[in-house]
């Protein structure tokens, strides 16, 4: 059994020790071990050449990560908490997503942004929100939602092998989550989803650290005959619309699940794919939670109250089954 | 002007070459800007040949480059790929980056030229890390970042100045002041000192040069490149110039007067450099007609199969296969 943070840290370290092209940089990776604890121990093996310490100017080391990837490092960035991806942005969206189709495919981005996500640690508005909307509309970037240590450390080694930059999401409410996490290396493919529960009645899509939450709420929901299908999409670009499109098509009934707010969330999107391209099938309204539209408030009770529960889940799941078209 | 050791005639005439043609290709881009023939804006440097003419002059092909939204010049003076701008600026699937990019957007990561980039400021963090990719892989060469006066105001220059000079990294920033950012002059954005004062204050050795005479560039460059690779450190160039035309093909040039403009012309770097291989009796007036004639000859060759190209494009699908990262065919050069 190892830790969500451990799979991190293992799949960085498997990858540091096959491919020499491959570094860490970002603030306090080295000596600390990054801000949550996912670099550590990487200095110590790979020394300061391949894991960098650097200066809080998240700009220029993220623009030089692009540079460094471009000339054929495979460097991960650590931004110390993903609401610092917007001093991140200009690298991101301007370069490392455009520049292989600027130069015509003359130069690829072969670059990992790991970053921590997610409210539930009391980090208030400014170190708990889930940025993946900010990215969703930039082609050329890919996005990954680690949900436990398996597939976080599948998906580590899948990103830095990569050939495009690859945004990789760690929940922080995970990193304690233990899991079975096979030894040496494995990777997971980027742009497939997995049913993480198989079900009849209902398909719930969800991602990141919603999943333990569906998971919990369809375990309650088996109680009183519900079966409901989970499907963890990992990855949110590219987007594996086959395995929704397929448990659609077989439960006709569909809840969204996410953290980020509802509004400009990626339920938006996904329920927009599921009625292009499976609107017959349907036998309910698709419904999409997501968190309340105002930033993470700092105080417990509100927090927890502004993201989707397993309660609420299990209510909206609930008021589906008992809904027609 | 005072003449450089150890650079042949031979050289010299390659140096009035390219300057002259990088004048001849953006005097023709402000042609076609006039009869709207080109999509989109672009940015010349009319004024500016000696400074990237010079700096590229010393780059060898251990050597990278990154320059800006005005990069022509720098693109062909470290390329000579004049055919493969002209079919880019019509957009045809035969210029450098098969009409993807376009004007702002030049690359050849094969010649070193990692490409231009539209985002004032944001080619220096690139330069940075290739500089850290060099250093990582113990390879020969420097990394030549060139941005603007307005770009030395941007805060990812000032990041990036930093940690070249804390991980000693083989950078060459380069500042060509051309006093104008868009329509704000860089006497009154630099508060209080000069670009290359500013270098000081992270550690970086630096320079201010006479952007106009490209014997100055050249030598400044030699040396400065020199220090990178012996003490492993970044140095700070500022080549003061100017810009003659105006930011971009909109720009009605309100903000400054012609009054201003003469002394500057006085100066013209081609202007200047022919005089001096003249009176050096390196080439004489016959012989500079002959290459200035060269030199409009071959741009305007370039244009005419560009021209003539117009409408063939990348096929779509392929432009797709590109942006989605799954195109695995090769770059196709026009024979």
């Amino acid at each position: 059994m190892k830790s969500y943070l451990e799979a991190i840290n293992e799949g960085i370290r498997l990858e540091m020790r096959r491919d020499e092209r491959v570094c860490v940089l970002g603030e306090d990776v080295g000596v600390y071990g990054g801000g949550a604890g996912a670099t550590r121990g990487l200095i110590e093996e790979f020394t300061e050449r391949r894991v960098m310490d650097m200066p809080i100017s998240e700009t220029a080391f993220t623009g030089a990560a692009v540079g460094a990837a471009m000339l054929g490092m495979r460097p991960i960035v650590e931004i110390m908490f993903s609401d610092f991806l917007t001093l991140a942005a200009d690298p991101l969206i301007n370069h490392a997503a455009k520049m292989p189709f600027m130069s015509a495919g003359q130069t690829s981005v072969p670059l990992v942004v790991m970053t921590p996500m997610g409210s539930g640690t009391g980090a208030a508005a400014q170190h708990s929100q889930s940025p993946e909307m900010m990215f969703m509309n930039t082609p050329g970037i890919k996005i990954v939602t680690p949900s436990n240590p398996y597939n976080a450390k599948g998906l580590m080694i899948s990103a830095i092998r990569d050939e495009g930059p690859v945004i990789y999401l760690e929940h922080k409410g995970l990193y304690n989550m233990k899991g079975e996490v096979p030894e040496g290396e494995y990777t997971l493919p980027i742009g497939k989803a997995s049913v993480i529960r198989p079900g009849e009645d209902i398909t719930i899509i969800t991602y990141s650290a919603m999943a333990k939450e569906c998971l919990a709420a369809a375990r309650e929901l088996s109680e009183i005959r519900i079966s409901a299908e989970v499907i963890d999409l990992m990855s949110l670009k590219p987007l594996d619309e086959e395995t929704l499109i397929e448990s659609v098509k077989k439960t006709g009934r569909v809840l969204i699940v996410h953290e980020a707010p509802a509004l400009g969330g990626f339920g938006g999107y996904i329920a927009g794919v599921i009625a292009q391209r499976a609107f017959k099938y349907l036998k309910a309204p698709i419904k999409c939670l997501g968190g309340e539209n105002i930033p993470i408030a700092y105080n417990a009770v509100i927090e927890r109250m502004q993201i989707p529960g397993k309660e609420k889940i299990i209510k909206t799941a609930e008021e589906i089954l008992n809904e027609e078209v | 002007m005072e003449s450089i050791g150890n650079i042949t005639a031979g050289s010299e005439k390659t140096i009035l070459r390219t300057m002259l043609t990088s004048r001849a290709f953006e005097e023709e881009i402000c042609r076609l800007n006039d009869i709207h023939a080109l999509h989109g804006t672009n940015h010349v440097a009319i004024g500016q040949e000696a400074g990237h003419t010079g700096l590229c002059f010393v780059l060898n092909e251990d050597d990278w480059i990154i320059a800006t939204h005005r990069g022509h010049g720098f693109y062909l003076a470290r390329t000579g790929d004049v055919e493969g701008m002209a079919h880019e600026m019509y957009g045809t699937k035969y210029g450098m980056c098969k009409g993807l990019g376009g004007s702002m957007h030049f690359s050849d990561m094969a010649n070193h030229y990692i490409c231009s980039t539209g985002i004032v400021g944001a080619g220096v963090p690139i330069a940075l890390g290739a500089a850290m990719n060099l250093k990582y892989f113990n390879k020969k060469g420097i990394v030549a970042a060139a941005f603007g006066d307005g770009a030395s105001n941007q805060g990812m220059v000032f990041e990036s100045m930093n940690i070249a000079s804390m991980r000693g990294l083989p950078l060459l920033f380069y500042c060509e002041n051309n006093q104008y950012a868009v329509s704000s002059p860089s006497s009154r954005f630099i508060a209080n000192t000069t670009a290359a004062k500013r270098a000081e204050g992270f550690g970086i050795a630096s320079a201010v040069i006479d952007g106009n005479d490209v014997n100055e560039v050249i030598s400044a460059c030699l040396k400065a490149k020199e220090y990178i690779l012996k003490e492993q450190k970044p140095f700070y160039m500022e080549a003061v110039t100017y810009r003659y035309a105006g930011h971009s093909r909109s720009d009605r040039l309100v903000y400054r007067t012609k009054d201003e403009e003469a002394p500057w012309r006085e100066k013209d770097p081609i202007s200047l450099y022919e005089k001096y291989l003249i009176e050096r009796g390196v080439i004489d007036e016959p012989e500079a007609q002959g290459i200035r004639k060269e030199a409009f000859e071959r741009v305007h060759k370039a244009y005419l199969s560009a021209k003539a190209s117009e409408n063939e494009h990348i096929d779509y699908e392929q432009a797709v296969a590109i942006g989605e990262g799954t195109w695995e065919g090769k770059y196709e050069k026009l024979s």
